[in-house]
């Protein structure tokens, strides 16, 4: 009797939390394989939550695989870094460099995400202590679009919510075709969209610039932030092995392998943070929910940015190419570009909106290194 | 209340911040380009 008790332990210790956590799983799975969203991250999450909420799960605790993998690459910040090496390593920096204006724009996008900080931190007005500042400034950080730097400043800001705050980060960004468009469309007029741009401004780019590039930018940045030296370090580390032109087989390796085997790991010990007792609070609504407004304000930020720089400029930017100021590279660039040439077929903008997004990457990077240098010491 | 002063004062300067950031990027690639132009 004794023995059958204990095949049992599993079923009699499944809840109702469970359960849902467990459907929650399989949903991240379907939109994985059905729907094509994220499937590299929501897949390995999706799979990670149903190991972690199967009870007794042995796959978590003090000795699980899943805890393990946490302690190895989450709580160290170890796989948020390596992913970067693969990301820079993937980054083809010269739509930037031809057009160092598009800069500016990766800095308006970034205004989303102090504005959803802001949000978060009001959320308190209505249920007091619901966020304390440094959770609201990682929740804001969802807005940066940016997976990596979410998962940076969630583990050190606000880890308990470190499941919710990925899966936004995450699923907003596979949404994007679906976000950016109404939310750009209801603030340029079709005249605006219409707007011409040179492809390259006759800039070239030479081999000395993109090896100086990275160094130079994790020389600055460290200097002003030395906090965001691990993030922006590893990113353009990895850019430097793509460019520097003798490095060949690392910068494939950092692309492929690396990238690859880093974002198994990343996303399945993700997933191990969906605790139903963690995930199922009214605060995870609220990050899903802030979340999405910070992908909105975002782009309407970047769009409000440019048209306000077009008043001071004789030749006119398409003010579509503000909202490309986020992280989510390519994705928001095509989107833009195939706006443009639904109100006029000949109209090309992809150059300069790839340049915008790309300096979305570093605006998104440079904006959690200031949130972890403003709020990393003290306080809460 | 005093959270959201908080955070009022991490956007301003955080904004404030990011844009200035970038604005010593965007010197420096000029100087670059200026620097080692492309054949």
């Amino acid at each position: 009797m004794d023995k059958l008790s204990k095949l049992l332990e599993g079923i009699n210790g499944l809840t109702w939390q469970n359960v849902v956590m467990l459907a929650i799983g399989c949903v991240l799975i379907y939109l994985a394989i059905k729907k094509e969203y994220e499937p590299l991250l929501l897949l390995p999450i999706g799979f990670g939550a149903i190991m972690t909420n199967i009870p007794l799960s042995s796959a978590v605790g003090e000795h699980g695989f899943l805890t393990v993998l946490y302690n190895a690459g989450i709580v160290n910040e170890l796989f948020p870094i390596l992913i970067f090496i693969a990301v820079g390593a993937m980054i083809d920096f010269s739509p930037l460099l031809k057009q160092p204006v598009t800069l500016f724009f990766g800095a308006a996008a970034q205004f989303g995400i102090f504005a959803s900080m802001l949000l978060a931190a009001a959320a308190n007005l209505i249920w007091p202590g619901v966020f304390s500042l440094k959770e609201a400034a990682a929740i804001g950080i969802i807005g940066a679009a940016d997976g990596p730097t979410s998962i940076f400043v969630g583990n050190l800001f606000a880890p308990k919510y470190m499941g919710a705050i990925t899966v936004a980060a995450y699923s907003y960004m596979a949404l994007v075709p679906m976000i950016q468009p109404p939310v750009i469309k209801a603030l340029t007029t079709r005249e605006e969209r219409m707007i011409r741009m040179d492809v390259d401004y006759g800039v070239k780019v030479s081999k000395p610039v993109l090896i100086l590039f990275p160094i130079v930018v994790t020389i600055v940045a460290g200097i002003v932030a030395p906090i965001s030296v691990p993030l922006i370090g590893s990113l353009m580390f990895g850019n430097l092995i793509r460019e520097c032109g003798v490095l060949d087989r690392l910068s494939q390796t950092a692309q492929n392998e690396l990238g690859n085997l880093v974002t198994l790991l990343l996303g399945i010990t993700i997933g191990s943070t969906m605790v139903a007792e963690q995930f199922l609070t009214l605060n995870t609504l609220l990050i899903l929910s802030i979340g999405l407004l910070a992908f909105v304000f975002d782009t309407a930020f970047g769009v409000l940015f440019a048209k306000f720089v077009n008043l001071f400029l004789k030749r006119k930017i398409n003010p579509m190419i503000g909202g490309c100021g986020i992280s989510a590279f390519p994705m928001s660039a095509r989107i833009v570009q195939k706006m443009a040439q639904k109100e006029d077929p000949t109209n090309f903008v992809l150059m300069p909106a790839i340049g915008a997004n790309v300096a979305g990457q570093i605006g998104s990077i440079v904006a959690g290194a200031i949130i972890l240098a403003l709020l990393g010491q003290g306080g809460n | 209340m005093e959270i959201v002063f908080g955070a009022l004062e991490v956007m301003g300067i955080g904004v404030a911040g990011v844009f200035l950031v970038l604005a010593i990027f965007f010197i420096l690639i000029k100087l670059m380009i200026k620097l080692f132009p492309a054949d």
